[in-house]
């Protein structure tokens, strides 16, 4: 699913004008970005969380060149999906 | 910073901002969620601008083994989701490390060369006929087994061992044949390396062939005479056991010549120094000289005795006036060249004479005195001329205006003619005496 059909899928489910649409879906997307931004985590009941964690330095090696490269560390978003959510998707490849 | 923030944190916020009710903001959430996992179980990803990708992501059976049992715990296959956040999220999110960059590590490539190798790259860079070795070997015509020149490579290991051994003190020997030779360079002429160089030449000497032999026997001796020549020019002993002893006195006799050629020029440039200075102070001295007007009196020594003789004839003519006729033109020349060699012998003296002539110039001008009651000519001598018998030089000066000198009306005005006009001078005797004189002959 692509952004257009995500919103035209959301204005379906949520009629209210297409402005005040595209503001919430913005200030929702600001507000998890600002809050990631700040090493908070944010938890969704019934869909998963998404935490902040640190990736230390590390050497890996391209297998192409054969270089060996000294990755810095670095922090990354790490989203855990809930237990509802594997079900469903569990199921869901069941069904198929 | 760590914090957790749930749904309706996100939904109070969406109502703030947005003005919402905060059911319908929550409403709204749940609603975004729900498509979300939709388009994760038909499409299999959600691509959201502004927020990420959410991707779910097969994964394969895999073997888990339990360090606590020991026993392996298998995995089946399953899917699992993922998100991967837009750039510009990720970027705010690794702010703190954003300034490090991947760093690419390059392995130094060590190559272990045999020795065998560096052993012929060494030989082969070398000359051996040129630069003598310093190690004792036998030279012979027939190439040596396990020697330097000719190793024989890869016969056992044993050879190699040796042959490694001998490598390594062929170098160190050589590193210590340098230093010497570098040493000996620097400090020629110090007796420790004097003495050292006929065992180094010796050593050498062993190692070299015969042609070259000779011609370093032949060097040496002559090395050894001009150092006996250079014993003899020094010394006056010359022993032939004691050259060791000889050759320090060569070093300390060598360098006192220098010492005395330095100190000749030191001395020399002193000597130079002195006149110069001697030549400034005397021209600064003529320089005084000549301002404050020594120099002329001195250069003028022709015009000078005129001149005193005028000032002093001057002087002599008014004494003369009060003196006798006895004193004749000899005794006034022999008394003005008197003066004239006081003058010579101290410039200084010369200057009271002028000054007394001033004097007499600025006391030319007669003083006039009214007699009064108790006024005497005596009294004024002693007043004027400093004694009271030069009353006589009064009376003479006003002899109109008086005909008695023991009764003078009052109010007769007197005139009293300077002292040199009469020659007074109440210090000289003969000055005195001869008013005296002139008294006792004026009261008969």
């Amino acid at each position: 699913m692509d952004n257009k059909n995500f919103e035209k899928r959301l204005a379906e489910r949520f009629p209210i004008k297409k402005s005040l649409l595209e503001s919430l879906i913005k200030e929702t997307q600001s507000f998890i970005g600002k809050r990631l931004a700040d090493s908070d985590s944010i938890n969704i009941q019934g869909f998963g969380s998404f935490e902040i964690t640190k990736q230390i330095e590390h050497i890996i090696t391209q297998p192409e060149s054969g270089k060996r490269l000294l990755m810095p560390p670095h922090l990354t978003i790490n989203f855990n999906p809930s237990r509802s959510l594997l079900n469903k998707l569990k199921l869901r490849k069941n069904e198929q | 910073m760590n914090n957790k923030y749930t749904t309706s944190d996100i939904a109070d916020h969406l109502s703030k901002t947005c003005n919402l009710p905060i059911p319908m903001s929550d409403n709204f959430f749940q609603e975004y969620l729900e498509i979300i996992t939709e388009g994760l179980l038909e499409d299999g990803y959600v691509d959201i601008d502004g927020l990420g990708t959410f991707r779910v992501v097969e994964v394969e059976k895999q073997q888990i083994a339990n360090l606590e049992n020991g026993t392996v715990q298998e995995i089946p296959k399953h899917k699992k989701v993922i998100f991967v956040a837009q750039e510009e999220i990720a970027a705010a999110v690794n702010e703190p490390f954003g300034m490090f960059e991947p760093l690419i590590l390059e392995d130094e490539k060590i190559k272990i060369e045999p020795i065998e190798e560096a052993a012929q790259l060494y030989f082969e860079e070398r000359e051996p006929d040129n630069v003598p070795l310093p190690i004792d070997i036998e030279l012979s015509d027939e190439p040596i087994k396990g020697s330097l020149l000719q190793p024989e490579l890869g016969d056992s290991e044993e050879n190699l061992d040796k042959f490694a051994n001998d490598f390594i003190s062929h170098l160190k020997a050589s590193k210590d044949e340098m230093i010497a030779q570098e040493t000996f360079k620097q400090e020629d002429g110090k007796t420790m390396d004097v003495e050292q160089k006929p065992q180094e030449v010796k050593a050498t000497i062993e190692d070299l062939p015969d042609d070259q032999i000779q011609e370093e026997t032949i060097e040496t001796p002559t090395e050894e005479i001009d150092k006996t020549e250079d014993i003899e020019k020094h010394t006056d002993t010359v022993d032939n056991n004691e050259q060791s002893l000889n050759i320090e006195g060569i070093v300390v006799s060598e360098t006192p010549p220098t010492k005395s050629a330095n100190d000749r020029e030191v001395k020399s440039n002193d000597m130079i120094v002195a006149l110069i200075i001697m030549t400034l102070v005397f021209v600064t001295t003529l320089a005084l000289m000549w301002f404050s007007g020594m120099l002329d009196n001195l250069i003028s020594k022709d015009d000078a005795p005129q001149e005193i003789v005028t000032n002093v004839d001057e002087q002599y003519s008014e004494i003369s006036l009060s003196t006798t006729l006895s004193n004749s033109e000899t005794t006034k020349s022999d008394s003005v060249y008197e003066t004239y060699a006081q003058v010579n012998q101290s410039t200084i003296a010369a200057e009271p004479l002028k000054n007394t002539n001033t004097i007499v110039k600025t006391e030319t001008t007669p003083i006039y005195e009214t007699i009064s009651k108790g006024v005497m000519l005596t009294s004024l001598a002693k007043k004027h001329y400093g004694n009271k018998f030069f009353w006589c030089y009064i009376y003479e000066e006003n002899r109109s205006k008086i005909k008695n000198p023991n009764l003078i009306p009052l109010g007769t005005k007197l005139t009293i003619a300077p002292r040199e006009k009469y020659g007074i001078d109440p210090t000289n005797r003969e000055s005195v005496e001869k008013a005296k004189a002139l008294c006792n002959k004026l009261s008969k």
